[in-house]
């Protein structure tokens, strides 16, 4: 597992799967949801995602349906995934945290 | 079938063919449900399809993909590799033969002749030695072989096509090193492809030997040489594996340029000696890896789970 700092369509894929399973279009839409309209997945870069995503063992197929006639294939976050997401979270809220002091101090001390 | 889903599917088929297999279906569905109104796939939509093929197939063919193990495929090279080349002592086998058939092999001038002789005698260590498991000593020996072959080729450049002809053994060679010092090893191979495949692998040699020793100057006779040395070769590797199929591609190439090579040869024209060596070395190697993620036809997956 690398402690490398994840991309974000990786971040918001993970953080996609993190509370349910979805189907490829459905995590196209929720990291849509997530960033706010700001990033905007198409197909080809979503399944390149998870495409490593399952070599690595973060991500696992869940489940198969048929709907419309059309093969829907479910993705969950596996336990492995969820730590490297979890870390991730740290990792952030630590820059964040330290951030956020910062640019208090330069308020509080005036600007350099 | 739509032409918008028409040309989906033009584009889908630049995936590579495991990948098209399991998620063809499925990324069609998923481009239908976000295409609207749309009558054909944006450029974007487009650009970003053909540029997540091409990270796809760059992935296989650093087999970072997880559907080959690399290291085992060179595991079945630290095994096979070692006999498989033998084969190329043909030639001084041939010499030998000659000497022996005319009565004279005391007064064979061992030096000027067959130059070679100690280089394969060392690969002939090191096939045995791999055979036992001793992994680093046949290691060692490898790199010891392949040296052995750079110091032919500089020292007697006229003795044999170093950069054309035999620069199949050379690469092979440095394969086999290349596998024996950065794999499992022939342990691993032997699990992976059985003790049959050893047997197989050494008959096929010991037939092409035999052949290439009788009839090198029948084009019959190479022909079939050839044939039995890549049937041979893919039949102890395993046709039937991802893995042994991979490792068989590794083995038989450097076998296949020589055909080039004599090609060359008999059109008698004379390339620079960087030039060859770019022929010779470097397109085997590139066919290598590229080989791994051309693009093949599909068995397609219906909804539901079965295949056409």
């Amino acid at each position: 597992m690398t402690n490398g700092a994840l991309r974000e369509p990786t971040f918001l894929i993970l953080t996609a799967l993190a509370a349910r399973a979805q189907h490829g279009y459905g995590i196209l839409r929720d990291v849509e949801a997530i960033s706010d309209g700001r990033v905007r997945l198409r197909a080809g870069t979503l399944y390149a995602a998870l495409d490593r995503l399952s070599a690595d063992g973060w991500v696992a197929v869940d489940r198969e349906e048929v709907v419309d006639g059309r093969l829907r294939r479910y993705y969950r976050l596996t336990d492995e995934g969820a730590a490297r997401l979890e870390a991730e979270v740290k990792r952030l809220r630590a820059h964040t945290r330290a951030a956020e002091q910062r640019l208090r101090a330069r308020l509080i001390g005036g600007t350099a | 079938m739509s032409k918008l889903e028409r040309r989906y599917r033009r584009l889908l088929a630049c995936y590579p063919r495991d990948h098209r297999e399991r998620n063809g279906e499925e990324m069609l569905g998923v481009l239908m449900a976000g295409a609207g109104d749309r009558r054909a796939p944006g450029w974007r939509e487009s650009v970003d399809l053909l540029w997540g093929a091409a990270r796809l197939h760059l992935r296989r063919v650093v087999a970072a993909d997880g559907g080959i193990e690399p290291r085992d495929v060179l595991a079945i090279v630290s095994l096979l590799g070692p006999i498989a080349l033998l084969t190329g002592a043909t030639t001084g086998l041939h010499e030998l033969g000659w000497w022996v058939q005319a009565g004279a092999l005391s007064e064979m001038p061992w030096t000027g002749q067959i130059p070679d002789a100690p280089v394969w005698c060392v690969w002939l260590a090191v096939a045995v030695l791999s055979l036992l498991r001793l992994r680093r000593a046949a290691a060692v020996g490898a790199w010891l072989g392949t040296a052995g072959f750079v110091f032919l080729a500089t020292v007697f450049p006229a003795q044999h096509w170093w950069t054309a002809l035999d620069a199949g053994w050379v690469l092979l060679g440095a394969l086999t090193a290349v596998a024996l010092t950065w794999s499992p090893g022939p342990t691993r191979g032997r699990e992976l492809v059985g003790g049959k495949a050893v047997a197989t692998m050494a008959a096929t040699v010991v037939v092409a030997v035999v052949l290439g020793v009788l009839a090198d100057r029948y084009a019959v006779g190479e022909l079939l040489r050839l044939v039995v040395l890549v049937v041979g070769t893919v039949a102890a590797c395993g046709a039937r594996s991802r893995i042994g199929r991979r490792a068989a591609l590794v083995l038989v190439l450097p076998v296949l340029i020589t055909w080039p090579a004599k090609a060359l040869m008999l059109s008698a024209l004379v390339l620079p000696a960087p030039v060859e060596v770019a022929i010779f070395y470097g397109v085997p190697v590139v066919v290598l890896l590229a080989l791994g993620a051309l693009p093949r036809r599909v068995r397609r997956r219906r909804p539901g789970g079965a295949t056409s």
